[in-house]
């Protein structure tokens, strides 16, 4: 009798835990954060760490901060979420027409200074983070273009090693595209 | 800041900008010179090139400048995928070895758009000087891909196209003032199922495939001819029929090539024995195997043809759908055209009949009896069954010698 009861509060805790199954990421710099297993799992990186089964304790990403990864953490969950909620979203026919409900908290999300947008990209590289990385990236390509190469330099401080002679070579190389 | 970044995140960067800001970036450091190479992004467009303001001489060594640009960056491309391939061309017949090339470049590295667009800029609306430009492009175009095609202001009077094409995820064939004329699209399987063709000139429409959803935009004053064959049609559908029937009310064409497949669904749309109105056909072209099954198919069209002069049988293999069910009970397939009566206001002028069997004979005399103005009947038979012609042609009733009446075996 006693015995019977025993298990059967042992298999609603083992249920329980499923359930909100967590893991914990540690930061470069020392800090823990704990986030639901399925939310962790938008990284690809961590889902082969977890389907490999080395998630025992915590799962050390040296190479992103605690800033970062809060940022990467704050993402995931939201995009967790609205993956849960709607449907999948059908690939329009045009490329310019989104059919991405989070659009706004996207842009929102993207408006950070250029050293915490580089970081993020590096970040979103290394965890594998499709979404992120598409978001990113595009983010830098839009403050890019329109600009002459000159502006695009100044804007990321990118220092012009070309001497005058290589650089008219280059401009010349593909003529069509400076004029 | 771009320190940071590998070459590998500079070209995803690069890869969102437009083609000609890419190629730009080779300017920003020496870093930065070759990575726009393996761009994802590519839009060859000869606008950048051609300068209308030169003599037509000059623009024909601008594009030719162009394509040999063009060539010269696909042969060297290093990446494996590409999301994007744009080509704007004018005068594309004069580059058709060149075009395949990139077409073929880009579903080698799994496009997932591609576009071309052969307009014209300097096509005027009230140019006489009608150089009809005879443009084939045969492509081989398969897999999940957006594809699109503009002809907008361009001289083409032929298109032939989309061959083999599986797969293919909505095709839109669109301009205004769109001069095309022909449109062949040759084993076509979609997956979007939706073809959009706005050609106000439109006059010959050819496509074999299976049945995807048409969207057309035509001047039904132009339209002359169609071909459809739907033999790649795997399912029985009976709802199918319906659609058939909605492709037909949309032009009053003079010409129409009909596949088995059709024979055999049309009776199972909006109606079983006929169009609601009268259909415009002088000549059709029955691809057939005369089966029974295909029967009403061939009386559908029939009494729908009222100024029919040439019925066309075309007697070959087709896929015979075992579900068929007739739309009419209580047929006897087998006596279907010994026991017809129905009268047709076609004006029958001329028969031809490819191979004879017994089925096709008793057609064969029904039309002739009721094709009131008969002129000419033409019938190859082939060597081996000479004995076959002569024996149904006793059992079928046929009309007494009518003055004008020629009946011609060979």
């Amino acid at each position: 009798m006693a015995s019977s009861s025993t298990s059967v509060v042992v298999s609603n805790k083992e249920k329980e835990n499923k359930n909100t199954k967590k893991v914990t990421l540690k930061s470069s710099d020392g800090e823990s954060f704990e986030v639901d297993e399925s939310v962790a799992m938008e990284s690809q990186t961590i889902k082969h760490i977890i389907e490999d089964g080395c998630a025992n304790n915590e799962i050390p990403l040296p190479n992103v901060t605690s800033g970062i990864l809060s940022r990467v953490i704050e993402y995931c969950k939201k995009h967790k979420e609205a993956a849960g909620e709607s449907e999948p979203s059908v690939t329009s026919y045009t490329s310019n027409s989104t059919t991405n409900p989070l659009t706004e908290w996207d842009t929102e999300f993207v408006k950070v200074d250029q050293n915490t947008l580089f970081d993020l990209i590096l970040a979103a590289n290394y965890l594998d983070i499709k979404g992120l990385l598409d978001l990113t990236c595009k983010t830098v390509a839009d403050m890019m273009k329109g600009k002459t190469p000159q502006e695009i330099r100044e804007t990321f401080h990118i220092k012009n090693d070309y001497t005058p002679e290589e650089e008219a070579e280059v401009r010349k190389e593909n003529q069509w595209a400076f004029e | 800041m771009f320190r940071k970044l590998s070459e590998h995140l500079i070209l995803i960067i690069i890869s969102f900008l437009p083609f000609k800001e890419a190629v730009r970036t080779s300017v920003l450091s020496k870093r930065w010179r070759y990575i726009w190479h393996e761009t994802r992004n590519i839009e060859f467009d000869e606008r950048a090139f051609v300068d209308v303001r030169e003599s037509q001489e000059m623009q024909a060594s601008q594009r030719r400048g162009f394509m040999d640009f063009a060539l010269q960056r696909i042969q060297n491309y290093q990446g494996r995928h590409i999301d994007k391939f744009q080509l704007t061309l004018s005068k594309p017949e004069n580059f058709n070895g060149d075009i395949q090339r990139c077409i073929s470049f880009a579903i080698i590295h799994n496009v997932k758009g591609l576009g071309l667009d052969f307009s014209d800029p300097t096509w005027a609306e009230d140019n006489l000087d009608n150089h009809a430009a005879l443009f084939d492009l045969p492509l081989n175009v398969f897999g999940q891909i957006l594809f699109s095609c503009n002809f907008r202001n361009s001289d083409f009077m032929n298109f032939t196209a989309l061959k083999q094409c599986w797969n293919l995820d909505h095709l839109e064939i669109s301009g205004p003032n769109l001069r095309l004329k022909c449109f062949v699209a040759d084993n076509c399987s979609l997956i979007s199922n939706e073809i959009v063709i706005e050609a106000p000139n439109l006059r010959f429409f050819k496509y074999s495939g299976t049945i995807p959803h048409f969207e057309f935009q035509i001047h039904p004053a132009h339209m002359e001819e169609a071909d459809l064959s739907f033999g790649m049609e795997l399912d029985y559908d009976e709802s199918i029929g319906y659609d058939l029937y909605k492709l037909l009310q949309l032009y009053p064409i003079k010409v129409l090539t009909i596949c088995s497949f059709m024979l055999q669904l049309i009776p199972h749309g909006d109606e079983p024995l006929r169009m609601e109105y009268d259909m415009n056909i002088r000549h059709l072209i029955l691809k057939t195997s005369m089966h029974p099954y295909e029967f009403f198919g061939i009386v559908f069209f029939l009494n729908s043809s009222p100024y029919l002069e040439t019925p066309t049988l075309d007697i070959g293999p087709g896929r015979i759908f075992y579900d068929y069910s007739s739309p009419v009970e209580g047929e006897n397939l087998d006596r279907f055209w010994l026991e017809r009566s129905i009268r047709y206001t076609c004006v029958v002028k001329s028969l031809k009949v490819v191979e004879g069997t017994l089925d096709e004979l008793c057609l064969l005399g029904h039309l002739i009896i009721y094709g009131k103005v008969l002129q000419h009947t033409y019938v190859p038979v082939s060597k081996e069954e000479d004995d076959l012609i002569h024996v149904p042609l006793e059992d079928a009733p046929l009309p007494t010698t009518k003055d004008k009446a020629k009946c011609e075996t060979s």
